[in-house]
């Protein structure tokens, strides 16, 4: 067999095998039908030049010369269809199409007619090769035409596109031109030239081309296919084609029967082999990726905390899957906005810190509900192609979402890593909802903890405060004796105006003592579990013992607290329960004005108590100059409700304005608020009854 | 006479600061409320002041006071006496150039020491406030 008809088995088996399994796998892909007519093109051209090649006679060589002939004309043909598919222009241009395959149709026509060649001839040792006509001059010309035309629809379809489709038409094209050179090296010869045309083998360059651009590449997506196909292919031709050949050179049947027995039983074991060597070496590093994502997406929602699932996440992926860059975005409520939380990158690649939520990226991405290959998504500037995002959903809303640039190694994503995008996209939703059910329990466990210390200390204040008042007892005791008897005895040792000192800072050191064991007592009061009995209270008592307590709170809020107290007014109700309900207000006032010093206030609370005219009711009015209550209708009427509140709920521990009423109510009063609105202060009003009596004698404080 | 004003919302303090003073021949004026406090520096310009953080039932606390001195007269001595928990606020009057920072209740060796200071102490020329 000469080189030349080795070229043409060669380029037969290849294109033909190449040419089936990217039909087999999408035979509705106009892209995929029309490659294959091509490379069936190509097979029936090789088909007819190997046995052309291997003619004895002139008249053989007429033959299968006319069936290669009818190869070329249905490769360009073919070819510029294909390209046309590859661009996506086919739809516009079927008329052009129809008139190409009618010009084919013409010129086969011809060749079969025997009009485009003449008798052949022996040329130059390199088989029978023909004379050609006028009419094969004019076929040239639209040859050549043909080629320049599907080359320029190719270059134009580089220029429009980017990222791997771009590389895509890049290999197709070079591949293609290098078919050409090869299959045009024959045309010399046609005239006579003695130019032999070796470089027909580049017709299987073009094949292997193509056949790397869809390995590497992704060409209509058919990776480990190819190779297995082509393993098995290669394995094949190889354990029959090596006894044939061996037989067809030296005519020994037993030498190639005995080749062929040999082969046939290495051969599936070689095959498999390389199958499997193949397997691992393609897809290896897609695999280990693969798996090492899949183990650690299943890690994610054992964490519990959302600033480590976010830290977490963005260092796994970009660890694993090896992108260019790596970024995750969570919505933030008071931005309004989607932030960045974390990103890691190679080449400090800036992604914005934040993303509105009607970017076109975002819309995209609350549309897609899956992992979403921003290539898709028109005009996004910065991302660059290749790259993915998957978004994650909560409440069918769009919680957040991973960026994932092109990968490191320029290859693209393709659909099983795009699967396990899946799985861990799956994974972060259920990680970030157990977050948030964590930070829950941690809110509810704190709280928890917070009553649990307030009884603590309800215990430990008040067995405190008795110790307190022991020694505050004790001074006042031995300073009273010290200045009521002992001192008396020395008063003539001392001038009268040191005397009066000293009995000054005598009775000082009484005052403050008591003033000690007033507060204990006070302290003592508040925290003392009641019986709830009701007696005859004078108010005075009540809001002096009130007064003592929240004094410190006002003085260290830097809070100007005013009083305007009617005197002797007399209420029937419990002590400690009202003493709670005044506190709280207080309380809830001094909260209210909190921020006001930020708002250029000063922080005022001012505490009224009078009489009704009639002499029946009495009120006691807590007002403030805080943040107020809105004035949203139904708002103010409601918020002696349990669970409404103004401000967060994790704010203090105290009753609530709810029980607050009850309170109030058990006394037979009432309890309303007023406020101008927000940023106006509140205005908390008491109405009870009064008590026209004397107070009990048995006063429950001091 | 060295003239010392002492600000601070509890009278037996005042009185009982007074009385150390005055014991050391300084002049002292004392004050409730930082209002007052305010109108006495005005009038009398006393070398040393002693100020209470936390002035109840007056307009403004120690630390405005503080500010209001400060931008009168940077050679006065300002000493002032807080509970500890006070971050915000201290660091507000180091920004103003307070001399000395004492936290209630003072053990006896501090309260000797800031008596010795109001009493004696000249301010250096430092280069805050």
């Amino acid at each position: 067999m000469s080189f030349l008809a080795f070229s043409g088995l060669i380029n037969f088996i290849f294109s033909l095998f190449i040419g089936i399994v990217i039909f087999q796998r999408n035979p509705s892909d106009v892209r995929n039908r029309s490659y294959f007519y091509t490379a069936l093109s190509v097979a029936l051209y090789s088909f007819g030049y190997f046995f052309w090649q291997i003619s004895i006679s002139s008249a053989q060589a007429a033959l299968w010369f006319k069936i290669l002939t009818t190869g070329i004309i249905l490769i360009n043909v073919t070819f510029v269809h294909f390209v046309f598919a590859f661009v996506d222009v086919a739809q516009r241009n079927q008329r052009k199409i129809f008139f190409l395959y009618l010009t084919g149709l013409i010129f086969i026509f011809l060749n079969i007619s025997s009009l485009l060649f003449g008798n052949l001839e022996p040329r130059h040792n390199l088989g029978f090769w023909p004379t050609p006509t006028l009419f094969f001059n004019a076929y040239l010309i639209v040859w050549f035409g043909q080629c320049f035309y599907g080359f320029s629809w190719l270059l134009r379809g580089i220029k429009t596109s980017a990222g791997s489709q771009r590389e895509q038409r890049k290999y197709l094209t070079l591949g293609a031109v290098v078919g050409f050179i090869g299959g045009a090296t024959n045309w010399p010869m046609w005239y006579g030239i003695n130019f032999p045309p070796y470089f027909n083998i580049l017709i299987s360059v073009y094949i292997a081309i193509v056949a790397y651009a869809i390995i590497k590449y992704h060409l209509m997506g058919i990776r480990l296919a190819v190779t297995k196909v082509g393993i098995f292919f290669v394995v094949f031709a190889l354990t029959l084609g090596i006894p044939f050949w061996v037989g067809y050179q030296t005519r020994s049947w037993l030498l190639s029967t005995s080749l062929a027995i040999l082969l046939a039983i290495c051969g599936p074991v070689i095959h498999r082999r390389f199958q499997r060597k193949a397997e691992e070496a393609l897809q290896k590093e897609q695999f280990t990726m693969r798996r090492a994502l899949r183990e650690f997406a299943e890690t994610l929602p054992h964490l519990k905390d959302t600033a480590k699932l976010v830290n977490e996440l963005c260092e796994g992926a970009y660890e694993i899957i090896q992108p260019k860059f790596c970024g995750v975005y969570l919505f933030d409520y008071d931005k309004d906005a989607y932030v960045l939380k974390q990103f890691l990158s190679e080449d400090e690649h800036p992604l914005p810190d934040k993303i509105a939520k009607d970017s076109a990226l975002v819309i995209a991405a609350a549309l897609q509900s899956e992992s979403l290959a921003l290539d898709k998504v028109p005009n996004i500037i910065g991302f660059g192609k290749e790259s993915y995002l998957l978004p994650f959903f909560r409440d069918e809303m769009l919680n957040g979402f991973l960026l994932l640039g092109p990968k490191e190694t320029s290859d693209v994503y393709d659909a099983s890593d795009v699967d396990i995008f899946e799985i861990l996209r799956a994974q972060c939703v259920l990680a970030f909802e157990n977050c948030l059910f964590w930070q829950d329990e941690k809110i509810r466990l704190s709280r928890e903890e917070q009553i649990k210390r307030h009884q603590t200390m309800d215990h430990f204040s008040s067995s405190m405060a008795h110790e307190i008042d022991n020694p505050a007892t004790g001074i006042r005791g031995v300073v009273s004796l010290i200045r009521d008897n002992i001192a008396e005895k020395y008063k003539d040792k001392f001038s009268p105006e040191d005397y009066a000192e000293m009995v000054d800072w005598m009775d000082t050191v009484v005052h403050n003592a008591k003033r000690i064991s007033d507060l204990v007592a006070a302290v003592r009061a508040f925290s003392k579990q009641d019986t709830g009995e009701f007696h005859h209270l004078s108010l005075d008592a009540v809001l002096n013992s009130l007064l003592l307590i929240m004094g410190p709170q006002f003085k260290h809020n830097d809070v100007y607290f005013s009083t305007e107290i009617e005197k002797d007014i007399v209420v029937y109700g419990n002590q400690i329960y009202l003493e709670e309900a005044l506190v709280n207000l207080m309380e809830n006032s001094l909260h209210a004005v909190r921020d006001n010093v930020g708002k250029g206030r000063k922080k005022e609370i001012a505490f009224k108590v009078y009489r009704l005219t009639g002499g029946d009711l009495f009120r006691m009015e807590i007002s403030d100059n805080g943040y107020g209550i809105t004035k949203d209708p139904g708002f103010i009427e409601n918020i002696f409700v349990d669970y409404v509140t103004t401000k967060a709920s994790t704010e203090g521990s105290g009753m609530g304005l709810s029980r607050v009423r009850k309170v109030i109510q058990m006394h037979k009063g009432k309890i309303w608020a007023e406020s101008e609105g927000k940023e106006t202060g509140a205005r908390f009003i008491v109405e009870l009854p009064s008590y026209h009596g004397p107070a009990d004698p048995v006063k429950t404080s001091r | 006479m060295r003239k010392v004003l002492i600000v601070d919302d509890e009278p037996d303090i005042c009185k009982f600061l007074k009385a150390m003073l005055e014991r050391k021949r300084c002049q002292v004026f004392t004050a409730l409320k930082a209002e007052e406090a305010w109108e006495t520096f005005q009038k009398e310009r006393p070398q040393a002041v002693a100020i209470d953080i936390h002035l109840s039932y007056s307009d403004y606390n120690g630390v405005e006071l503080l500010k209001r001195i400060r931008t009168m007269e940077k050679t006065t001595l300002c000493l002032m006496f807080t509970r500890d928990d006070d971050d915000s606020t201290l660091t507000e009057a180091k920004k103003w150039g307070v001399d000395g920072i004492y936290i209630k209740p003072p053990s006896e060796e501090a309260l000797k020491e800031m008596v010795d200071r109001l009493a004696t102490d000249q301010r250096k020329e430092a280069s805050n406030g």
